[in-house]
This record gives structure tokens, C-alpha cells and sequence, in this order.
């Protein structure tokens, strides 16, 4: 019993730490790279190449006075960026980092929380996702707010459809919801250097995913809810300092999130990178390590993509946004699953 | 498993035509141009899409009674014939809403789509074997019904109505799932065959916990009905929806619910001891209560929708009141009730439905002298009216007679006594129609436009059978004689 | 681990009595959403597995939200909650309760064994589908025409392209 609560432990305080602490790096990397897409140079001046921003920003929200408006509703305001936080985090408890490896005769599996359905515990936790910013624009008791808000949340309930369908018809693909299998299933290489990884066997439904966790986590080219021109920002106006800090954190640990599930379920996971296999040669922890290093390598990578992004396209109007989510992805995802279904009966038949 | 099933759907026929009908009435809805008002091939398959089902439905009839899908849905004479009441119904209404201005021509097309849905929904209510399938069909009904009692959008008793009946099935709906999940505690099954082993060996208290949970069930049944103590959304429902809604409500909701409440009855309750005592006595005490609040009520009223959807509650109390005797000559009484109820509220409704179009209301002046006009009409009205009331020779008179004969042959003297009151008091607001029609001068000389040779054949057409089902019912007593409930 | 069983059940009934007491409508549909939540933990509690993540992500995940959203849409401050009080009403309140809570405790004691005997080693999931894809199949595809329905009987009423004939 012991023994089970010390393991969970270190396994949380790795594997949710983690992403935590990265948000600094990732805050970074934005900025400097917003900075390289629009031929300007970032913030350089606070450390090297302006790599200690972070922390300048860390300490400006922890001592910046907290303004707390009279017009707001006492117990949400303070709740709402709490439970932004708390649901962003969740599904990070499901996301393996390694193989399970043996430790002392036990086999450890590399995830927090070991259960039977694996990835989908991750999607119905993240469907909680619209709470947070609801309670936030509205107990802000501000026009402004409310209108983000609920934006924001329709966006969020309408993508969650044509991302479930581009989920179920990787699972039914995989045949399994255990994140370990869908992984194993995409080790290897086809003719030798094309790793089997799902985003070549079904495109349509990794593009869906993408378009759907861009706009789960609200991030440009959806990102409506805080549409700095048009509702001044969004759900969050009348947050300052220590909250706003929060909800930038949740934000961004829900893309990291989001990142790690469109990896696992499209481009392998923790499986090695082309070429790793060559460093590992035959120790088990070598191979624990490779793992975790190509699961962040992956992730970093897809941060990088969602920067690019966001400072690439310009944003969707809110009609827009509604006919995409329903009119074009939607058919398409449910196409698509039709078309996964039929070939999957095939294939065991 | 994949052979019983495809051997299954075979007598699965019926409902799997309406499915596909309804999907190929919402794709064939598509390719037309909202402009276009007539839109004769979208009339034509739902009519033979009907058609095709009654004939199904016939063909059914000769087929053993068996249980299919794993014993989740029966297939006997009994939901069989029920069946085809209501699919009759529905041609009729589908027909009445062609015709009728209540609803929009922009929605002509959705009536239509939904009715076939409540209709399968009502299907599925009648062969149900299971609290599932029970569930399923009452939800199918309801929430389909809900948004046809809505259909007139311009006008505000629509909205009303519809609301209401939202609210009302909401909250029916959930008391009756929770009788359903502590009769379920207590037997431990879902399915009907297997809970009637169980029921008669329970002890005593599981009875006394078992009873209030039939009662809560039955509140579910109960309100479709439209029974008396659940009874109070049916007149604001029936006068605000459009009248070819009206007309469909008295005949498919009503019919399905009675089906299933027939057969619940007849499968747990067969086995004396305290809980039939008690259910009949339910039945009893509701069967009086809705005859009478039915047929007191229709007395005031000025608008015949209004008087139609209260007489409609007490005929669904006498339909109670022949199942009371729970045997084989109340449920052939019941069977042969509905048939003629059919016709009857369809023939009605439809005369009604020509003069509301005219005059934009339905209050009963409108019939004024309309038989120096229109003698065809007002003569069909006439018959029709004594139909309901239950004077010979015409077939509410048989229909009534039969359940007459089935309380007495069982000793139920008092809800005899009862249901003769009721015809009595009945004859009120039915005859004062036929006064008004055929006794007092003309208002105006106004004519009513669009009523040519075709309408006037249909309505004889409708009227028709309550004449002959009154002379010739051997035959047709025959066959309600066949409608076994399959037990297993 | 008795004891997160019982935190469950005590945080489900505080939660739903708060929807059923509180004065203000925005409290009860979000207490309405935490017994969700608390809910789908029971439900995990109890083994099945599935059960529990599909609770969290339809009720509370899609439902609750519609209720909160219209919630917050309505302003609601001028229709506060009744707060009539009768002493009748209060003791036919607790005599009910009472008599409905001794009639669940009778159920589920006359159903106590069933449920230690269910042994779910293999996956629930597994066992769950075995039966709704064999046994229930027909409720299942009965339930998904109804589904289709309703959303076609949705776009009837909420349809607005349409042109109606002029108000009566």
C-alpha cells in the first residue's frame, strides 16, 4: 500500500511536474519565435538570448498587487481559474512516457494512472475543458466576458464531436484503448524506413485531430475567447496577476496535453525516432531513456508547430468557425469512421 | 447469434419498412424546391409506404405468435391488430394534414417525417416484452408528439401546447423509470417472461414494495393514455396543436398505450392473490374516474376540438373498463373497441377539420344549419355522433355492448352501472351537433370552397365502416376473437 | 479504500441536495454537474469502468454544459426560487423521504449479494459489450432511430429559413 502511494508519487511528480515546469521554456520559445516569424527580435535583454523572460514574468505576477473588482461573483471568480487548471492537468495522468519496464522484479508502468481505458480517460476528462473558462466569463459579471465565454465554449463542444470521431476510428483501427498497445502497434517500419506511425495510415482523421486540438485549447487560428481585437481579452479581463498567471498556465499545459495525445495516437508515442535504435543497443534502461527523450523530442516539436501556426494564420469569425465544426468536419469525420469500420472488418474477416 | 437475427428481421417486416420510409420521405424532402407547394411524390410513398406495412402487418397475422430478438419483442394477433389500428390512423391523419390549412405547407413534409417516426415509436410500444423496449417506445412516442403539438409556430397555443406536453411527459417519463428500476430491484429481471415466474412467489414484503412501484409504472402509461389523474395536459395539448395533430393524438398514442397497458395487465396480474386485488382495484377506481371527469368536463365546452379531446379521455376509460375483467372477452372487446374508435375520431375529425378551414374556428355555432347546405357532410356528422354516443345500430353501440357484456359476465356491476351513465350523459354534447346541424336555420349562405366530389367520397369512404362494423361485427369479432396475447 | 467509497456517496447526496435547496439557479445546475461527476466515480468504484468515463463525458461533459449555458444566459435574479414554507409540506417531505429511503435500503439489501458476486477480472468493458451487442442489440439500434428523431424533430422546431404564413 505504501509502496503503491510512493510509486504514484514519483510517477505524478515526474510526469505532471514536467509539464509544469516546461511552460517557462515553452513561454520562450514563443515569444522569441513570434519574434523570428515577424522579422523582430523577441525579448533578449533579461539573460541570455532572453531565456530567463520566463522568470521575470514569474515574478511580476507573484508580487503585482491583486486587484480584485467589486463587481465580481466572490466564490466563482476565484474557483473558475482553479478549474481550468485542475481539468488542463487530469489527463496527463493517463499519458505514458516508456514502455513498461521491469524495476526490482515488478513491472512498472510508466503512467500515473493504469486503467483499462487507457486513452479515452484522457477525452472524457477534457471534455470538462469548457467549465473553466464558462465560470470565468461569467462570474466576471461583464458583457465582454460572458460573450467570450460562451464563444469560447460552443467552439469547444462543437470540435470535441469531429474529434471524437477521428478518436474512435484510431482505436477501433488499433483495436485497443491500452495506450501501451496503440504505441506498440506503431513500432516498426514498412519497407524499412517508413515507420508505421498512424498519421500515414489515416491522414484524415490526423488532420481532423489537429484541427480539433487547436480548437480545444483555444489557440489561434481559433482562439475567439480571448480575441484580443475584437473583446478587449476575452474571458480573462478582469483577472489579474496570479490568476491570469494561472489560466496561462492551463492553457498551455492543455496544448502540451493535446500535443501528447496527437502523438501517441498518430506519430508513435514513445516509440523511437528513425535512427534511435542504433544508441540503444541491449540495455533495458538505455531503452527507457531513448523513449522518454523521443516522446519529448516529439512534443517539442508539435509545440513548435502550434507556435507556427499561431503566428502564421489569421483567425476564423465566429460563423466561420461554426460551419467548419459542423458542416465540413463533421461529415468528414463520420465518413471517415464509416470507411475505418468497414476496413477493419474486412482486414479480420 | 448473426443467423437468429437475419432469421428475425424476417417477421420484423412492418417496422423495418416505416424506418426505411421515414429515411426515404427525409431524402425525398430534400430534393424538393422549398417553393413548391404540391408535392405529390412525397404523398404518394408515404402512402404506399403505409400500405405496404398494413399488408405486412396482414401477413404477420397468420404467422405463429413467436418472441424475436431475444425475446425483447413479441409478435402475436394481439399487438398485431394493434398495429394496424394505428397504421390506419396514421393514413388518416397523414391524408387530413394534405387537406387541412393548420399546417403550414412549409411543414407539410415534417408532419408527415414525424408521424411515421411516433407511429414506429407506437409499434415498438406494442410489441414490447422487455422494460427496455417498453421505455424505448414510450420515449420514441413522447418526444416525437412533443414537437408536433408545437407544429403551428405563428401561433401561441401551439407553442403552449407543446410545452405543456413536454413538461408533462418529462417528468412521467422519469416517475415512471423509477417505478421500472425498483420493480427491477425487487424481481431482479427486465424481461416480462421471466418476471411472470417470478411474481407469484414473492414474499410479502416485496409485495408491499413491489405495489407502489407498479403504481409509479403505471404513471408512465397512465399519462400516455391520458387517464385521470394524469389527465390534465390533454386538453390544452389537443385544442392548442394543430387539428390533423389533434386528430392523430386521439388515435396512435392512445391506442399503443392501451396495447401495452393491456399486456402488462394480462401478463403479471393474471395470478390471483394481493396484487391483483389491488391493481384491478386501481383499474377500477381510474376507469370510473376518467369516464366521468371525461364526458363532465366535454359538457361545457364551447369549441368542438376541445370536446373532442375530452370525450376521447372518457372513451379511453372505457377501453380501461374492459380490462378490468382480465380475460379473454375484455381483451376482444377492447380490440374490437378500438377498431371502431378508428374510424369514428378519424370521420370526425375529418368533418371537423373542413368546417374549421372554413371559419377559422371550431366553436359549435359553426355547424349551424349545415345540413341545408351541405347534406352530405351534416348526415355523415350525424352518424358519426351517434356512433360515439352509442346508440344503435351503428358500431359504437356494438363496441360499447361488448364491454358492457364483459363487466357483467365478470360481476362488475358498479362500473357497468357507471359506464351506462356516461353514454347517458355523453349523448349531451354529442347530440347538441346534431341539433345544431340539422335543426336550426343557416348563419350565412357562405359556401365552403374545395369541397368537391373527392372529399365528399372520402368522407362517405370513413364513414362507411362505423355503419357496416355496426351491422356485420361477426366477422370482424372473429377476428378480434384471434387476438391472443403470447405469453412466454 | 472503503473510504473513497464513502466520500463519494456523502459528496454525491450534499452535492444533489444542494441542486434541490439552493436559491440560485446558476448554483443548482453546477451542483447538478459535480453529482454527475460524483456519480461517474461511483460508478468506477463499482468496477465498471467504461460506464464511468462515458458518464463523465455525456452528462457531465455535454448535458451539464447546455444546462449551465442556459443558465448564464437567462438572468435569473428576477425570478428567484420559491421559497414558500409550510410546515405541511416539510412534514409530508420528510415522511416521504423517509418511506423512500427505507424502501432503496430494502432493495438493495435484497440485492447485496448480486453485486459482490459480479466478478469483473476481465475487462468490464469487454463484459458490457458482450451483452449490449448480443442480447440488447435491438434497443440499441431502436435507441439510435430515436436519436435520429429527435434531432430531426429538433430542426423542425428550431428552424428559421423557412418562410411561415403571416401570424394568426
Amino acid at each position: 500500500m505504501l509502496e503503491l502511494i510512493l510509486e504514484t508519487l514519483i510517477k505524478a511528480a515526474i510526469i505532471v511536474g514536467l509539464p509544469l515546469g516546461s511552460i517557462p521554456i515553452i513561454l520562450v520559445v514563443e515569444r522569441r519565435g513570434a519574434g523570428f516569424m515577424q522579422k523582430r527580435l523577441g525579448p533578449n535583454r533579461v539573460g541570455p538570448f532572453g531565456l530567463m523572460q520566463p522568470l521575470a514574468d514569474v515574478f511580476k505576477f507573484l508580487f503585482k498587487e491583486e486587484v480584485e473588482p467589486s463587481h465580481v461573483r466572490p466564490f466563482f471568480y476565484t474557483i473558475a481559474p482553479l478549474i481550468a487548471l485542475v481539468v488542463a492537468v487530469m489527463p496527463l495522468a493517463v499519458i505514458p512516457v516508456a514502455a513498461p519496464f521491469d524495476f526490482n522484479g515488478k513491472t512498472i508502468f510508466p503512467e500515473v494512472f493504469h486503467t483499462d481505458l487507457g486513452i479515452f480517460f484522457a477525452f472524457a476528462v477534457s471534455a470538462l475543458g469548457s467549465y473553466g473558462i464558462l465560470v470565468a466569463g461569467w462570474a466576471s459579471n461583464n458583457k465582454f466576458s460572458m460573450l467570450g465565454a460562451l464563444r469560447a465554449c460552443a467552439q469547444m463542444v462543437s470540435y470535441e464531436l469531429s474529434l471524437t470521431t477521428a478518436i474512435v476510428a484510431m482505436i477501433f483501427l488499433y483495436g485497443s484503448n491500452d495506450i501501451h498497445s496503440i504505441v506498440a502497434e506503431q513500432t516498426g517500419y514498412w519497407f524499412g524506413f517508413l515507420p508505421k506511425w498512424g498519421f500515414f495510415v489515416q491522414p484524415v482523421a490526423a488532420v481532423l485531430f489537429l484541427v480539433g486540438i487547436f480548437a480545444e485549447s483555444n489557440r489561434l487560428p481559433f482562439d475567439l475567447a480571448e480575441g484580443e481585437s475584437e473583446l478587449v481579452a476575452g474571458y480573462h479581463i478582469e483577472y489579474s496577476s496570479i490568476k491570469f498567471a494561472i489560466f496561462f498556465m492551463a492553457e498551455y499545459v492543455h496544448m502540451l496535453v493535446l500535443s501528447g495525445l496527437f502523438i501517441i495516437l498518430f506519430f508513435g508515442g514513445y516509440s523511437l525516432l528513425p535512427g534511435m535504435e542504433l544508441l540503444v543497443g541491449d540495455s533495458a534502461l538505455m531503452l527507457t531513456i531513448m523513449q522518454v527523450l523521443s516522446f519529448i523530442i516529439k512534443i517539442s516539436l508539435m509545440v513548435w508547430f502550434f507556435v507556427w501556426v499561431r503566428w502564421t494564420l489569421p483567425r476564423f469569425r465566429y460563423d466561420q468557425l461554426m460551419m467548419l465544426g459542423w458542416e465540413r468536419l463533421l461529415p468528414l469525420g463520420i465518413f471517415n469512421l464509416i470507411i475505418t469500420v468497414l476496413v477493419v472488418h474486412f482486414r479480420n474477416h | 447469434m448473426h443467423l437468429t437475427y437475419l432469421a428475425n428481421i424476417g417477421h420484423y417486416i412492418p417496422e423495418m419498412l416505416l424506418v426505411v420510409l421515414m429515411v426515404g420521405l427525409i431524402i425525398l424532402e430534400a430534393t424538393y424546391k422549398e417553393s413548391e407547394k404540391n408535392r405529390p411524390y412525397f404523398y404518394i410513398t408515404t402512402y404506399i409506404g403505409l400500405a405496404a406495412t398494413f399488408i405486412a402487418l396482414l401477413v404477420n397475422l397468420k404467422a405463429l405468435p413467436l418472441t424475436i430478438f431475444t425475446n425483447s419483442m413479441t409478435i402475436d394477433p394481439f399487438s398485431t391488430l394493434m398495429k394496424m389500428i394505428m397504421v390506419l390512423g396514421t393514413f388518416g391523419a397523414v391524408y387530413l394534414s394534405k387537406i387541412n390549412r393548420d399546417i403550414y405547407d412549409s411543414l407539410k413534409s415534417e408532419y408527415v417525417i414525424i408521424s411515421v417516426g411516433v407511429l414506429i415509436g407506437g409499434m415498438i410500444l406494442a410489441s414490447a416484452n422487455n422494460m427496455l423496449m417498453l421505455y424505448i417506445g414510450i420515449e420514441t412516442l413522447s418526444i416525437l408528439s412533443y414537437v408536433l403539438a408545437s407544429l403551428s409556430k405563428n401561433n401561441d397555443r401551439s407553442s403552449e401546447a407543446g410545452l405543456k406536453y413536454v413538461l408533462y411527459g418529462g417528468i412521467s417519463a422519469g416517475i415512471m423509470l423509477f417505478g421500472m428500476s425498483h420493480i427491477f430491484g425487487i424481481v431482479g429481471t427486465i424481461q416480462f417472461s421471466e418476471m411472470i415466474t417470478v411474481l407469484p412467489t414473492l414474499e410479502a414484503w416485496k409485495i408491499a414494495v413491489i405495489m407502489p412501484s407498479f403504481l409509479l409504472f403505471f404513471v408512465g402509461i397512465g399519462y400516455k393514455i391520458a387517464c385521470v389523474p394524469f389527465h390534465m395536459w390533454s386538453p390544452d395539448v389537443y385544442e392548442g396543436s394543430p387539428l390533423p395533430v389533434t386528430a392523430f393524438f386521439s388515435i396512435v398514442p392512445k391506442i399503443a398505450g392501451i396495447a401495452v397497458l393491456v399486456r402488462v395487465t394480462m401478463m403479471f396480474f393474471g395470478h390471483t392473490g394481493p396484487m391483483q386485488i389491488g391493481w384491478i382495484g386501481l383499474l377500477s377506481i381510474i376507469s370510473a374516474l376518467t369516464m366521468t371527469v371525461g364526458n363532465v368536463s366535454a359538457i361545457n365546452q364551447k369549441s368542438v376540438k376541445r370536446m373532442l379531446a375530452y370525450s376521447s379521455i372518457s372513451h379511453a376509460g372505457v377501453m380501461m373498463a374492459g380490462l378490468v375483467v382480465l380475460s379473454e372477452i375484455g381483451v376482444r372487446s377492447i380490440v374490437f373497441y378500438g377498431i371502431t374508435y378508428l374510424f369514428m375520431t378519424v370521420a370526425a375529425f375529418y368533418i371537423l377539420g373542413i368546417v374549421q378551414d372554413k371559419y377559422n374556428n371550431d366553436h359549435f355555432e359553426r355547424f349551424t344549419g349545415l345540413i341545408y347546405r351541405y347534406p352530405m357532410m351534416a348526415i355523415m356528422m350525424t352518424i358519426v355522433m351517434f356512433s360515439l354516443t352509442g346508440i344503435p345500430p351503428f358500431s359504437g353501440f356494438v363496441a360499447k355492448f361488448n364491454i358492457l357484456y364483459a363487466l357483467i359476465s365478470k360481476k362488475h356491476f358498479a362500473l357497468a352501472i357507471i359506464l351506462g351513465f356516461n353514454s347517458i350523459v355523453s349523448a349531451y354534447y354529442y347530440l347538441k351537433i346534431v341539433r345544431l346541424m340539422i335543426l336550426k336555420k343557416q348563419e350565412s349562405d357562405e359556401t365552403i370552397s374545395h369541397f368537391g366530389f373527392l372529399n365528399q367520397m372520402i368522407i362517405t369512404a370513413m364513414t362507411v365502416p362505423v355503419i357496416f362494423l355496426g351491422i356485420f361485427w361477426e366477422r370482424v369479432m372473429m377476428l378480434a376473437q384471434g387476438a391472443n396475447i403470447f405469453i412466454k | 479504500m472503503m473510504f473513497v467509497d464513502v466520500l463519494l456517496t456523502v459528496l454525491t447526496v450534499a452535492f444533489a441536495l444542494l441542486t434541490v435547496f439552493s436559491k440560485k439557479t446558476v448554483i443548482s445546475a453546477f451542483a447538478l454537474l459535480m453529482t454527475l461527476v460524483c456519480i461517474g466515480g461511483i460508478y468506477y468504484q463499482l468496477g465498471s469502468v467504461f460506464l464511468s468515463a462515458i458518464q463523465v463525458l455525456v452528462n457531465a461533459g455535454a448535458v451539464a454544459i447546455l444546462f449551465v449555458f442556459v443558465m448564464m444566459l437567462i438572468d435569473l435574479e428576477k425570478y428567484p426560487n420559491n421559497t414558500e414554507r409550510s410546515k405541511i409540506k416539510l412534514i409530508i417531505t420528510v415522511l416521504t423521504s423517509l418511506v423512500s429511503l427505507g424502501v432503496l435500503a430494502l432493495i438493495i439489501n435484497n440485492n447485496i449479494d448480486t453485486i459482490t458476486v459480479v466478478n469483473l477480472s476481465d475487462s468490464s468493458m469487454k463484459a458490457l459489450f458482450d451483452r449490449l451487442f448480443t442480447q440488447y442489440y435491438i434497443p440499441f439500434e431502436l435507441a439510435t432511430v430515436l436519436l435520429l428523431a429527435a434531432v430531426v424533430a429538433v430542426v423542425v422546431i428550431a428552424n428559421n429559413n423557412k418562410q411561415h404564413p403571416g401570424k394568426e
